[in-house]
């Protein structure tokens, strides 16, 4: 006992964060970010609410005076993003970095600073954005932004940029999440956990993981666009100088469209969760809702388009995508009845999670019915832009999402407070938000039928639309009374409520298996599984090595917060691994970006330099070995003799998935521009230099055979790097010449912007690649036989291919289009796109009608 | 078996065949109908044909690598088979709407 004891004692104290204000500034534990997260989410979730109330208080009675037209503009859009960017995406980010260690069996993320940025990045995203109420500049373009109307003819006050701006820092807490969870799922799952022994909960996970990573990049890519054409005047969607308002709204659905899923798919992986648990039996059909969620993932890539039917494409495209839209209902549908087949063959408990589960399945396949509507075109052109849109999302987004959220917070909340919320307090919630949602959201259908349209802040009484919203307004007074009764159950059992036993509900996963709430390191020994619901089947004998591996792990070695890898499909033991501890860094840098962003915002050219200098200079402090340089090398890293390539390797790849598709969405800029435009160069501009683009091709293509040879050959790693830097900053220097040599001006037309941002974007690959280059060099000058410097060695390498082929397709894009397509076939002023799909100027806005 | 060290090209031609497949002809099929409605719609037709056959023979080589317990890979031979739904019933509009409306 006394020897469990000391080596528990030595596990927390290896994994324990410092008390105090530096342990709020420093900690980057999994539970510490994942509570932030959710609590951080929940206020948001509080302040959308009030200002949905404040919009259906205006709504109550005809040619309401309580809110103008602008205020009312303003807090729909506010309340969307909110809704959207800070609560749903960000609450289930938090309770899966809460929740995926204990329920895989492993101790923290892999990459723990990355995600203490990610939550610094959502908070101060969020701040900003909220701060725009302060300066009286508040956005007010809607949720979507659509271009023109948020250009900067139509939105000259700063709200756009405080939307753009925050967005953008928030989305990168996103991607970051996203990386982590999916590194974490598939590398540090309990020996034995394949991929189809683990939980649902992990299952959509992953896959939600894999959609942000490729999802995020469109709006990011879109809002930096339009930021440039705001802030620096290139015209990407403006008609009028060879830009085209519809490639905002492509980006944005490429995004927004997935978007939905990303907060849907692990809405349903929850409830997957809490049916299996509050019904008493396994999921039916575990593989199969499994590949329901995959098939979910995939094809809610291809739906894009749907929320443009609007726009004038031809018909036959609209039903290519309104069939993708439809068939979307086949896997949605597999994962209804799975979970009712469950139900019927359990032995259910009618707790508050399954109440609110139960919910959610009425109200989801009731959105569901009214979105494979919309999903027929010619209902669409009928219903697009009413209030029957409107009734529809919040029937999937609250229905969807939001039951889900609250079913799991009362799930898990005792195991993540170590109380247990009070049932009746529960059941009253859900009275409320249930009854109240219903009384809210199904008036709006008829609404809509009856030909209200969306954001407008008020109508006449003679439409006959009043005894509608005001039964809304009251059943969303409703819902916001039910939502404060809950968060009031929870603040009060965070309080004072009973003490929870580890295991309140019976549950069948390793989450369970923990204290309540569970000790900083999680498990003292970590588990090992040998099928899909480990707490209700028999403790399997490990195989010698895998027994030696978690044997290994409940002692420390040297204080070190150590982890087990295991393999990607079987989860078989691969390496030890450490992670590093607490640290401020993450906020600095989160905060330099918060500097630099502001300097954008306010117009400070210095304030955004030092901001850009100070985000490099927190990034290298970052990148120094756990301990520091001047640290004995022996209490670096676990990296001995790794099995497969260390989990930096896979972080930096998915790392790459997400900046490629920010690429791959310039590219997408460049072409439709190019298309809808009928070729560049426009005319009087001829085609672009060949000389010194080629030499910094060739240039970046040498450093990155150099680096691979500073890879293989440890003798000649140091003149190696150092030639692969000095080759580098060559081919900067050349395209910064060409660039400043050019003869025409990004702002005066789209091809000049498209091209000039496609190389900048190249150029800043380059930039990241040469300041890796820096740290691996000084790691091997330094530490030349370290195992942690042979790690970021391939890191580098890996880097560097990507630096090669992106300069490789952006040289081959730039050279080639304008030499291929037909050049000075475009307008340099006033052109009208001739290709069909791009139709939509002058036929209609869009679909997004304005004030 | 251990999964280190070699890529399992026939579990991952299962798992990502039919879904590049159904994205491809999506694309494709969306890229091809402006020109469909001046020229010939073979090419959209053409499409449908080769992806969906691309899909099917993903599944095909897929099953065939099974593990070396005979297991089928079942939930992965469902998924595959719903994206060759997929292409077929967007094959099927290609063929039932015409370009040009």
């Amino acid at each position: 006992v006394t020897t469990l004891e000391t080596r528990g004692d030595a596990l927390r104290q290896a994994w324990a964060s410092p008390p105090g204000l530096e342990g709020f500034t420093s900690a980057v534990n999994h539970k510490s970010i994942g509570k932030r997260f959710v609590v951080t989410a929940f206020v948001f979730l509080l302040v959308g609410g009030l200002e949905a109330m404040l919009i259906r208080t205006q709504l109550i009675r005809p040619e309401n005076g309580f809110l103008d037209a602008e205020t009312y503009n303003q807090l729909f859009t506010m309340h969307g993003t909110t809704m959207m960017f800070l609560f749903a995406v960000p609450m289930v980010e938090g309770l899966a970095m809460y929740l995926v260690p204990l329920m895989i069996g492993t101790r923290d993320l892999p990459f723990p600073r990355l995600n203490a940025f990610g939550y610094w990045c959502f908070l101060l995203g969020g701040v900003l954005l909220n701060w725009s109420f302060l300066t009286g500049s508040v956005p007010d373009g809607g949720w979507f932004a659509y271009t023109p109307l948020t250009g900067p003819e139509y939105s000259p006050t700063a709200g756009m940029d405080y939307w753009l701006l925050g967005v953008t820092f928030v989305e990168i807490a996103g991607v970051v999440g996203a990386l982590e969870l999916a590194v974490l799922i598939l590398r540090q799952r309990a020996p034995g956990m394949s991929l189809l022994r683990m939980p649902l909960f992990v299952w959509s996970i992953l896959v939600t993981s894999g959609m942000m990573l490729v999802a995020f990049p469109a709006v990011i890519t879109a809002s930096i666009l339009l930021e440039l054409e705001r802030k620096l005047g290139l015209p990407f969607y403006d008609p009028g100088a060879g830009g085209n308002p519809l490639l905002w709204q492509h980006l944005f659905w490429i995004f927004g469209h997935p978007e939905v899923y990303i907060m849907l798919l692990p809405a349903t992986g929850i409830v997957s969760a809490v049916i299996a648990v509050h019904a008493r039996r396994r999921i039916v059909a575990y593989e199969l809702v499994a590949a329901a969620l995959v098939a979910i993932g995939v094809i809610s890539f291809g739906l894009w388009v749907h929320h443009m039917f609007a726009v004038g494409i031809p018909v036959l495209a609209q039903t290519l995508f309104a069939v993708a839209s439809a068939t979307i209902a086949i896997p949605s549908g597999i994962q209804v009845f799975a979970w009712l087949a469950t139900l019927l063959q359990g032995r259910p408990r009618w707790t508050t999670p399954m109440l609110y589960v139960v919910g959610f399945v009425v109200t989801f396949v009731a959105g569901g019915i009214t979105g494979v509507m919309v999903a027929a075109a010619p209902f669409d052109w009928q219903a697009h832009d009413s209030f029957f849109v409107v009734a529809h999302f919040h029937y999937v987004l609250i229905g969807g999402v939001l039951f889900p959220i609250f079913a799991g917070l009362h799930h898990w909340f005792p195991k993540m407070v170590g109380r247990v919320p009070s049932e009746g307090a529960g059941r009253l919630s859900f009275l409320l938000v249930f009854v109240g949602f219903h009384v809210a959201f199904f008036p709006q259908h008829i609404l809509g039928l009856r030909g209200m349209p969306r954001r407008v802040y008020t109508y006449g009484e003679a439409v006959g639309w009043d005894g509608y919203n005001a039964v809304s307004t009251i059943g969303s007074y409703l819902l916001g009374l039910g939502v404060l009764v809950f968060a009031y159950n929870l603040v009060r059992t965070w309080r004072r409520g009973p003490v929870a036993p580890d295991d309140p509900w019976g549950g069948d996963g390793l989450e369970w298996s923990t204290a309540s709430p569970p000790e900083v390191h999680n498990f003292r020994r970590l588990p090992v599984v040998a099928g899909r619901a480990p707490r209700w089947e028999p403790a399997p004998v490990p195989d010698e090595r895998t027994a030696s591996a978690v044997t290994t792990l409940t002692v420390p070695e040297q204080g070190r917060r150590q982890q087990l890898h295991t393999t990607m499909v079987a989860a078989e033991v691969d390496d030890v691994f450490s992670v590093p501890g607490s640290t401020p860094w993450p906020l600095w840098t989160a905060v330099s970006i918060a500097v630099a962003l502001v300097g954008v915002l306010i117009d400070h050219a210095f304030l955004a330099v030092l901001g850009a200098v100070l985000v490099v200079a927190a990034g290298l402090r970052w990148t120094s070995p756990p301990g520091g340089w001047r640290a004995d090398p022996s209490t670096w890293a676990d990296l001995e003799a790794p099995a497969s390539r260390p989990g930096g390797w896979h972080g930096l790849l998915l790392g790459l998935v997400a900046v490629g598709c920010i690429g791959g969405s310039f590219l997408y800029a460049y072409f439709y521009l190019l298309v809808t435009t009928g070729g560049w160069p426009p005319p009087g501009v001829g085609p672009p230099a060949v000389l010194l683009p080629s030499v910094a091709v060739a240039g970046v293509v040498a450093a990155t055979v150099a680096v691979g040879v500073a890879g293989r050959r440890v003798e000649a790693r140091v003149p190696a790097l150092v030639l692969a830097g000095l080759l580098g900053l060559a081919a900067l220097g050349a395209d910064a010449l060409d660039l400043a040599n050019l003869p025409f001006s990004p702002a005066d037309h789209g091809y000049g912007a498209a091209f000039v941002t496609l190389r900048a974007f190249a150029m800043v690959v380059l930039v990241a690649g040469i300041l890796v280059l820096g740290v691996a060099l000084r790691a091997s000058l330094r530490r030349p036989d370290d195992p942690w410097t042979a790690a970021v060695l391939q890191i580098t390498r890996l880097l560097w291919v990507f630096v090669a082929a992106t300069a490789v397709v952006v040289w081959s894009v730039v050279q080639l289009t304008p030499r291929v397509s037909g050049g000075e076939g475009g307008s340099r002023t006033g052109s009208v796109p001739h290709h069909s799909l791009a139709t939509g100027i002058g036929s209609g806005t869009g679909g997004d009608a304005p004030r | 078996v251990s999964d280190v060290g070699s890529w399992p090209w026939r579990r991952i031609a299962l798992l990502a065949g039919p879904p590049s497949a159904w994205m491809g002809h999506l694309l494709l099929s969306y890229l091809l109908v402006p020109p469909a409605c001046g020229t010939s719609t073979v090419p959209l037709h053409l499409t449908t044909v080769v992806l969906a056959l691309a899909a099917v023979g993903a599944i095909v080589v897929g099953i065939r690598g099974v593990d070396g317990d005979g297991s089928r890979p079942f939930a992965a031979m469902v998924l595959g088979g719903f994206f060759v739904l997929v292409i077929i019933l967007q094959g099927t509009a290609n063929a039932v709407v015409h370009p040009c409306a």
